[in-house]
């Protein structure tokens, strides 16, 4: 597609197309952010449309949303609060795929530290099904397990 | 394109992404954990085989005791944690790796052998060449108790953030020479102590940008607080307060708490500080020359906020002000001990480009000396063209308030907002006084005169917000 190349560096935007066939424009500078896309842009071009074959419309709009503040420096702990507010586990969980597969660094950690914050209260078992972990422990090998790591154990409530 | 998403379509999505987190790599997924207290990622070892030693590759560790919010079994609780951090020690791949500690439990109890080994066995084992971040906090007890720090803290090469809280004695020995050659941060809140062991360990830090001290001095002495700072917060918890040292002139935000001055003043090359908080008292006579020293040096200052002991050293005669203009404050906020125009407008003539006022008074025991109301020659420039927005708390009704606020409605040519809020009067004697303040002409068409309740002007300048 015509692509026309913008005079002034400060101003440049980048197309990325999402795996499900979208286009969203970024800065130039928050693609700097994203290690994976400026890897791409320096291979491909910056005149071209950067595919992410990994990255889909639902979540790529949240993470040009993060920074674009970022770029600005605003990002706050109420706007990270904001951020995080209104999504479900999974959300989360679809975000963090996407900052890792973009090498989005600052996006990445903060994302961690809030599945962190969501999965410390919860049982073994839904932390199992967060991560999609197979149990493949036979009973008596995970209740030697917890006996040897009782210390650890101690003071929390034992999951239905 | 269009093809992969079309098979992707047959997939539930819900096992799409969980493939895919079982894709990430081991270290992707101990980095989440090294954001959960250790406790919990050990934990984590009974998920599946792949995840059984996982959390034994961390080199983020965090431990968090609250034994001592528990009225009995103290010591039960805290050998139990002792236990937990004990066994993740032995069982951790590298434990001499450890980038980053965070441990916090308390200190009480000083004749607790037990506690004070654990504890400085802990610190030492970390203490190492990978270690860039220690976190320390010790709760303290009325006692007193403080852990001594292995002197070999003080040489950790690649230490960058180190924060010390509670019970801890930050004492440097004489025959240590502290190399901290990679700090950057260092936040100090602690009880007593010694300030000459404290410039030791400031001395060896060359690269140091943020700095956040509160202690407690065992005697009046000198902070000489290294030159490489960005941002400087200091306070001294008792009346004995402390004095400063400073050539910092990268330094940007200033606070300072309970501090004074000494006999030689030594605060220099301020003029890139952009936002200052200045609670200083006057240990002497002298003390009121040097807060005027002060003040013209920090003269690129932006945003300053001055507490009520420091605006009091300021409530002179008007040719008293010693000190050149603030060429480039544009948020002005202080606390009155007593109000007194006269004073306050002389300020306002320092303040050529101001745009915001705060003023308030606090009540103080001291009694409201009788001071002499010479009139202002001139209108203060900043009335005439950049103030637009003038808060007043606590206004107490006294003739000489009132002066004030009716002369900046009468001169402020863009003062478009004067709001009174916190007014302490009956009703009667508040209905005269805005009946008579809203019959005043105002000098500024679109000027909004409110009271009561505190409004705050809509581009709030957040210079003074220190980071965590």
């Amino acid at each position: 597609m015509a692509q026309e190349a913008s005079s002034s560096t400060s101003s440049k935007t980048i197309s990325l197309k999402t795996g499900d066939g979208e286009i969203f424009e970024i800065e130039a500078s928050a693609a700097k952010q994203m290690k994976t896309v400026q890897r791409l842009i320096d291979d491909l071009g910056d005149d071209i449309t950067i595919p992410l074959h990994n990255v889909f419309s639902k979540e790529l709009p949240k993470i040009i949303e993060y920074y674009k503040k970022d770029i600005t420096g605003e990002i706050t702990k109420d706007f990270e609060a904001e951020f995080v507010k209104d999504l479900n586990d999974d959300e989360v969980k679809v975000l963090f795929l996407a900052a890792n597969y973009l090498d989005a660094n600052k996006l990445f950690e903060f994302l961690s530290q809030n599945i962190a914050d969501r999965l410390e209260s919860k049982s073994v078992e839904y932390v199992r099904k967060y991560f999609g972990v197979e149990n493949d422990f036979t009973p008596e090998e995970e209740s030697k397990l917890r006996e040897e790591r009782a210390w650890s154990f101690r003071g929390i409530k034992e999951d239905e | 394109m269009a093809e992969s998403s079309s098979s992707n379509k047959l997939q539930k999505p819900e096992t799409k992404i969980q493939d895919r987190i079982s894709d990430l790599p081991d270290c992707v997924l101990t980095r989440i954990l090294s954001f959960l207290p250790t406790k919990i990622s050990v934990q984590t070892s009974i998920l599946s085989s792949r995840w059984q030693h996982l959390w034994q590759h961390l080199s983020v560790l965090d431990f968090k005791d609250d034994s001592h919010y528990y009225h009995y079994h103290h010591s039960e609780r805290f050998k139990s944690f002792a236990v937990m951090v004990n066994g993740v020690l032995n069982l951790l791949r590298n434990p001499r790796g450890i980038k980053k500690m965070t441990l916090e439990c308390a200190y009480v109890f000083s004749h607790d052998q037990f506690r004070r080994v654990s504890v400085d066995t802990w610190v030492r084992s970390v203490i190492g060449p990978y270690l860039e971040e220690l976190n320390l906090t010790l709760n303290e007890d009325d006692q007193g108790s403080y852990f001594k720090l292995p002197q070999t803290l003080f040489t950790s090469h690649n230490l960058v953030s180190l924060s010390l809280a509670g019970g801890i004695s930050v004492r440097v020995l004489s025959s240590t020479t502290v190399r901290l050659p990679s700090l950057k941060k260092m936040i100090i809140n602690i009880g007593l102590v010694e300030v000459p062991s404290l410039n030791a360990l400031l001395y060896g830090c060359p690269i140091i940008e943020v700095l956040d001290l509160h202690f407690r001095p065992v005697c009046f002495d000198k902070v000489c607080v290294p030159p490489s700072l960005k941002r400087l917060r200091i306070g001294t918890k008792t009346d004995v307060g402390a004095s400063l040292e400073i050539d910092a002139p990268d330094l940007e935000c200033l606070i300072v708490r309970k501090i004074t001055f000494g006999n030689v003043f030594s605060m220099y090359n301020l003029h890139n500080v952009a936002a200052a908080y200045l609670d200083v008292f006057a240990r002497s006579t002298g003390s009121v020359i040097s807060l005027h020293d002060l003040l013209n040096a920090l003269s690129g200052i932006k945003h300053l906020m001055l507490s009520r002991s420091t605006t009091k050293l300021l409530l002179g005669e008007p040719p008293d002000l010693l000190f050149g203009e603030f060429r480039y404050l544009i948020h002005l906020d202080l606390k009155f001990p007593w109000f007194n125009s006269n004073s306050l407008l002389s300020l306002l003539h320092k303040c050529p480009l101001l745009q915001v006022l705060i003023i308030q008074n606090v009540k103080f025991k001291e009694q409201r000396p009788i001071l002499g109301c010479a009139p202002q020659p001139s209108v203060p420039n900043c009335l005439v063209s950049h103030l637009n927005f003038i808060q007043f708390k606590g206004c107490q009704g006294y003739e000489d308030e009132l002066f004030f606020i009716e002369y900046v409605l009468q001169n402020g040519l863009v003062l478009e907002t004067m709001n009174v809020a916190d007014i302490s009067l009956d009703l009667q004697t508040k209905y005269d006084l805005l009946k008579r303040l809203f019959n005043v002409r105002k000098a500024c068409e679109m000027c909004q005169f409110t009271f009561d309740t505190a409004v705050y002007p809509k581009k709030q300048l957040c210079l003074l917000k220190y980071p965590k």
